[in-house]
């Protein structure tokens, strides 16, 4: 087939070329150009033959720029030959290549939730106002460095009394989904309770538990792990 | 101890016992009355299977159903036979294509609908080997007939066919009509199964495929299949929210529920034909109920309610409850009324509850020695008692329909997660799946056949899997991934 439409190509072009061998080179580039444009749709549903087009284009203009007028005007022809070849074609698979390209479109919608995975994780603004608590895995005791974290959440608390917090409380993907909503309701707790032991009243804090369902980063390395282990204040 | 990584005790199933009885084919006598006997019998010597030292475990089993003398009603085949500690054989079935009779032009696909199912599902039964149609060369299809004098018994065997399913059906204005024919090859002679033709929308083809391969399988166990049931399960959607989705046990037959978005999880079955969710928000983690487009929440925790477990014996719901701090497990009545808090261990996670079949009892997870294990307590909160000692991690119990096991998830020494099943009565631990990915989330067919399960064997996003409950023939569901916490219909 493919053959077969080059070799037409090539014969309308001498053909052509035969009693119209004058006509000026960027004329005939012209020509080519908008005969592709016109067969814009053919990209999809005749490809290879808009592809040959694309090649005979760009060699007509190779040619030009090296001076060959005789090879620009006869591979500029083909070109625009092949180009209302290929507009052809395309009409005649129309079905087949809607059928394709809604085949494409749809995979394409499939596959979309997986494509940004988890880069949205957040749906709720986290600003900077309050630092992210990190645990360690399996655990939901505050580390030294947490703790220093916590005190400073503690202290902007204090100093904006106006602001009540939503402790938004997370694990790593790993283990089971029940059991990461309370393994992350330990962590919110203990936060709660070191916030409120350090003059919070427990009533400006809610925990909310969301196990592995909502990880801050989508990877499964260690530090991917570690940033998703983790309990989020926001101003609610 | 650690969990070990030791081969599968290839023991019989109850599923395929009724093989085992004596040879010759005898007609069902009083059908209704002769399977529950079966099953009833297959049942017992499952558990004696289940009791039967590694050692020959497969003989044992052999001789154990034997003496129960059960599945006399049954085509025996006698050519089943199971070696000890060898893999249990499956029948050998072909499904050649399905006749169309009459002239309409119309739905010329529905034959093959119909054989693809039936093929589908008896592979996924673990039961049946289906023997591909690209080998069936040596028969002429057209020649044959739905009579038995028509069949190509010789033929058939030399494929390597020890059971034949001939189907046919007729179309007009999408309005189908549905034959079954079933043939014994070694014996040479029709088999009749209890299942008429169906006159139904052609729309149907699928359900109708279903039905005849789950009755096949009770002609063939005493107990029929479950194909066509439902299977809930949460979906991953953009911006971690999650949808709740239902599909066939063949992955078909999607249904997405609509409800509003949120990170909607852990979907349960609730009382007729109602959907019990747990819906994840700022606002605190509470559960809801769905029932034909309405949404009725059914606890109203502040903290963090979840994981409804329903029982249809006594219409109570069991569920994780957090009120203050720790977590507990409570139950409730279907609509969310009459609370009762059935553990209190302050300072301790407890979560996961599912009820036995009898509703008499939960298993649930707590973390009381230290590190999540498998507990068990009755219903009024009395009697609670650790039942898994191996592994420091094991969570999401499901117990199984005939009550002897439960399905859950540990952690082995690798970090890697898998499916085992804990004996109740013995303490047997036994594991299901291994070095293929994280596999999670065990839940038990409604013939405790077969388990489904999430796994990240394909890629890290988990797809649903379906095995026999012994960890056989594990088959994937839907390509889908991002699916997760399966439940069955039951």
């Amino acid at each position: 087939m493919k053959k077969w439409i080059y070799t037409t190509g090539i014969c309308f072009a001498l053909a052509i070329a035969g009693c119209a061998s004058k006509e000026p080179v960027a004329d005939l580039i012209n020509n080519a150009q908008s005969a592709m444009n016109d067969a814009g749709n053919a990209k999809d549903c005749a490809s290879q033959t808009f592809a040959l087009a694309q090649q005979a284009l760009k060699e007509a203009q190779d040619a030009q720029t090296a001076g060959d007028d005789e090879t620009a005007r006869q591979k500029a022809r083909l070109a625009q030959s092949l180009a209302k070849q290929a507009k052809e074609e395309a009409e005649q698979n129309a079905e087949d290549c809607e059928r394709q390209r809604n085949a494409a479109n749809d995979l394409a919608e499939k596959l979309a939730p997986f494509q940004d995975d988890f880069a949205n994780a957040s749906d709720l603004a986290l600003d900077d106002t309050f630092k992210v608590i990190y645990f360690d895995f399996d655990e939901s005791f505050i580390s030294t460095t947490a703790m220093a974290d916590l005190q400073e959440n503690v202290n902007t608390l204090k100093t904006r009394p106006e602001l009540n917090v939503i402790l938004a409380a997370h694990t790593d993907e790993r283990g089971t989904t029940e059991y990461n909503l309370a393994l992350s309701q330990k962590r919110g707790d203990a936060v709660k309770e070191h916030a409120q032991s350090m003059g919070i009243d427990a009533a400006r804090m809610t925990v909310v538990p969301y196990g592995k369902e909502k990880p801050a980063s989508s990877g499964t390395r260690d530090q991917d792990y570690a940033l998703n282990r983790r309990v989020e204040f926001i101003p609610r | 101890m650690m969990y070990g990584t030791k081969p599968h005790i290839l023991l019989m199933i109850l599923a395929i016992s009724p093989f085992c009885a004596t040879p010759g084919f005898a007609a069902p006598v009083d059908p209704d009355k002769a399977a529950a006997q079966a099953a009833d019998a297959a049942l017992t010597a499952s558990n004696k299977i289940m009791d039967a030292p590694e050692d020959g475990a497969g003989a044992s089993a052999q001789i154990a159903i034997q003496n129960e003398g059960i599945a006399q009603n049954v085509d025996p085949l006698s050519l089943i036979t199971v070696t000890p500690g060898g893999p249990p054989v499956r029948i050998p079935i072909a499904v050649p294509e399905s006749m169309k009779i009459g002239e309409s032009s119309d739905e010329d696909s529905l034959g093959r609908t119909l054989c693809e199912v039936i093929r589908n599902d008896l592979s996924m039964s673990g039961l049946f080997e289906v023997i591909p149609v690209e080998t069936y060369g040596l028969v002429d299809n057209t020649k044959e007939g739905i009579a038995p004098s028509t069949i190509q018994f010789d033929s058939w065997y030399n494929v390597g066919a020890s059971v034949l399913v001939k189907t046919h059906y007729t179309i007009e204005n999408h309005k189908a009509s549905f034959g079954f024919s079933v043939y014994n090859i070694d014996a040479a002679k029709e088999v009749k199964i209890d299942f008429g033709d169906q006159n139904v929308s052609a729309a149907n083809v699928r359900a109708v495929a279903h039905q005849f391969v789950n009755k096949l399988i009770g002609f063939y166990t005493g107990i029929d299949g479950v194909f066509g049931t439902r299977i809930l399960f949460a979906a991953q959607e953009r911006n971690n929210h999650r949808k709740i989705k239902a599909f066939d046990t063949d992955g078909a037959n999607i249904a997405v529920y609509k409800i509003p978005e949120a990170i909607n999880v852990m979907p349960e079955w609730g009382p007729g034909g109602t959907m019990l969710f747990t819906q994840l928000t700022t606002k605190g983690d509470n559960i809801f109920q769905y029932q034909d487009g309405e949404l009725t929440q059914l606890t109203d925790f502040e903290g963090w309610a979840s994981g409804a477990d329903y029982c249809p014996r006594n219409g109570k719901i069991a569920f994780t409850g957090a009120r203050e701090q720790n977590s507990n497990i409570f139950v409730m009545n279907a609509d969310g009324t009459d609370l009762q808090q059935i553990t209190d261990l302050n300072d301790f996670i407890q979560t996961s509850p599912s009820w036995s079949p009898d509703c008499s009892r939960l298993a649930f997870v707590s973390n009381y020695s230290g590190k999540p294990q498998i507990y068990i307590i009755n219903a009024d909160g009395s009697g609670m008692r650790r039942l898994t000692y191996v592994g420091n991690y094991n969570t999401t119990p499901d117990w199984s329909p005939s009550g002897d096991l439960i399905a859950f998830t540990a952690r082995d020494e690798r970090n890697v997660f898998d499916i085992f099943t804990i004996n109740v009565n013995t303490g047997e631990v036994v594991r299901l799946t291994q070095d293929q990915g994280h596999n999670r989330e065990p839940s038990w067919s409604p013939d405790g056949r077969y388990i489904v399960f999430e796994s990240t064997r394909d890629g890290k996003q988990p797809r649903l899997y379906l095995m026999n409950q012994d960890g056989r023939w594990q088959t994937r569901l839907s390509a889908t991934p991002g699916l997760r916490t399966p439940t069955w219909h039951r």
